[in-house]
């Protein structure tokens, strides 16, 4: 295509714009300089060509970050403290009704049982110990945390009646800091939790205490839209039995900062 | 995307992203809305979006977003005092703004797509191709804004130029 009168402007753009060859740009300025009253159009053309002024910044860059670690700690507090929650009901119901009869034993749906053995808690329960019928099958997982009356004998961990929840404590599994990567699954006491969750989204869970309460959206959790009775519990049990009931406090409130922000 | 790749996108689009809107609508406030707005959805639907369409996405939901509210704003006939702030806040003299400050005022006269395209197209070496792509557009359709931006923002240029020429 050649350079004329008719379509020199758009040869001006396409010039400017990078889209001719060698060839074809030396056209262009041949024809320029034989029509010099179209120079200043092709000079005002070649200025056309927008800057970025690179001062400007966008400034707010860590509101919209998403922490990759901050509030990793506490999906695993919280499975964590989820999990004690059954574990200690399941044991608490054991150490607060020792003179009940195994065949009234209250028992946590859920929980898988373990077969009987030779245990601290058999030893100061030996009477107990001796009606230890035969297992039977159980649900494998349970819709919530709930009382129910069974003829198995529950028996989460090995330990001592005698044992103060710390020692309770010590008993738990350490959860090992490779459980921790974010996209692990962590699994605790043979519930996996799963950890590439994030604000907002729900903490599901498989096994055993699958679909036990702490199935929750954990902006339930900090934001208060959790039912009392529920949240109560983590804390409260957070409290008795990992200590960890400031570092979920403090972490809420830390996502909670976050979550405003970046609103 | 992950969640380390999303926020790569945010160090490495977040200020290009920035300075296209708030070429395109002059209000700091309404700039940085749109910026925020344009991560959160890339955030919300980083499953199905891969990093290499981040940005593109990124850009395209700006753009909706800020014709979306340039229409609202309109109507409240803040555009043109927002584009004289904006051009004095630009200028160390008003009276004999530079080249660029001319331009991104005369950018301001432009309809948003004619705009949109010549900042695609400046400021982040766009081909006529992504362009397209980022604004649902042809290749040609592309060319022809082009065309059209780039005569009128010469036009505007040239218009400055008699201004200048009468008042010296």
């Amino acid at each position: 295509m050649k350079t004329n009168l008719e379509n020199y402007e758009e040869r001006f753009v396409d010039y400017i714009e990078g889209l001719l060859d060698a060839s074809e740009m030396k056209e262009v300025e041949a024809f320029v300089a034989q029509h010099p009253e179209l120079e200043e159009d092709f000079k005002l053309f070649c200025s056309t060509k927008l800057e970025p002024d690179t001062v400007v910044v966008y400034t707010k860059k860590e509101s919209l970050m998403r922490p990759a670690t901050t509030i990793r700690p506490l999906f695993v507090r919280i499975g964590a403290v989820a999990a004690c929650v059954a574990l200690l009901i399941g044991i608490g119901i054991r150490f607060l009704k020792p003179h009940q009869g195994l065949e009234q034993q209250p028992m946590v749906a859920g929980l898988t049982p373990i077969a009987a053995q030779p245990i601290g808690v058999q030893q100061e329960f030996g009477e107990l110990r001796k009606s230890d019928a035969k297992p039977v099958s159980m649900p494998k997982t349970a819709k919530k945390l709930e009382m129910v009356e069974t003829k198995e004998v529950f028996q989460p961990v090995e330990m001592k009646a005698t044992l103060e929840p710390v020692e309770l404590i010590a008993a738990i599994p350490p959860i090992e800091s490779k459980n921790l990567e974010w996209g692990n699954a962590l699994t605790y006491d043979d519930t996996e939790i799963r950890m590439d969750m994030e604000l907002g989204e729900r903490l599901s869970t498989t096994g055993p205490l699958a679909d036990v309460p702490f199935d929750v959206d954990l902006r339930d959790f900090f934001f208060g839209n959790l039912g009392q009775t529920t949240k109560d519990l983590y804390k409260k049990t957070a409290r008795a039995v990992m200590d960890v009931y400031y570092t979920v406090d403090y972490r809420i409130n830390e996502a909670k900062e976050e979550l405003i922000v970046s609103r | 995307m992950t969640k380390d790749e999303y926020n790569e996108c945010v160090q490495h689009f977040s200020d290009g992203l920035f300075r296209f809107v708030l070429s395109n609508i002059r209000n700091r406030e309404l700039a940085e809305d749109i910026v925020q707005e344009s991560f959160v959805k890339v955030w919300e639907r980083r499953d199905s979006i891969p990093l290499e369409k981040a940005k593109p996405y990124l850009f395209t939901t700006a753009y909706h977003t800020l014709v979306d509210q340039t229409r609202k704003k309109e109507n409240t006939a803040f555009v043109s005092e927002e584009a004289a702030s904006f051009i004095n806040a630009r200028s160390g003299s008003p009276h004999y703004p530079d080249v660029q400050e001319v331009l991104h005022q005369a950018l301001a006269t432009l309809p948003k797509v004619q705009a949109s395209v010549i900042l695609l197209r400046d400021y982040e070496g766009y081909s006529y191709e992504e362009i397209g792509n980022i604004l649902n557009l042809s290749e040609s359709q592309v060319k022809v804004y082009i065309f059209r931006g780039r005569t009128a923002l010469k036009n505007y240029l040239k218009s400055m130029d008699n201004l200048i020429d009468i008042e010296s």
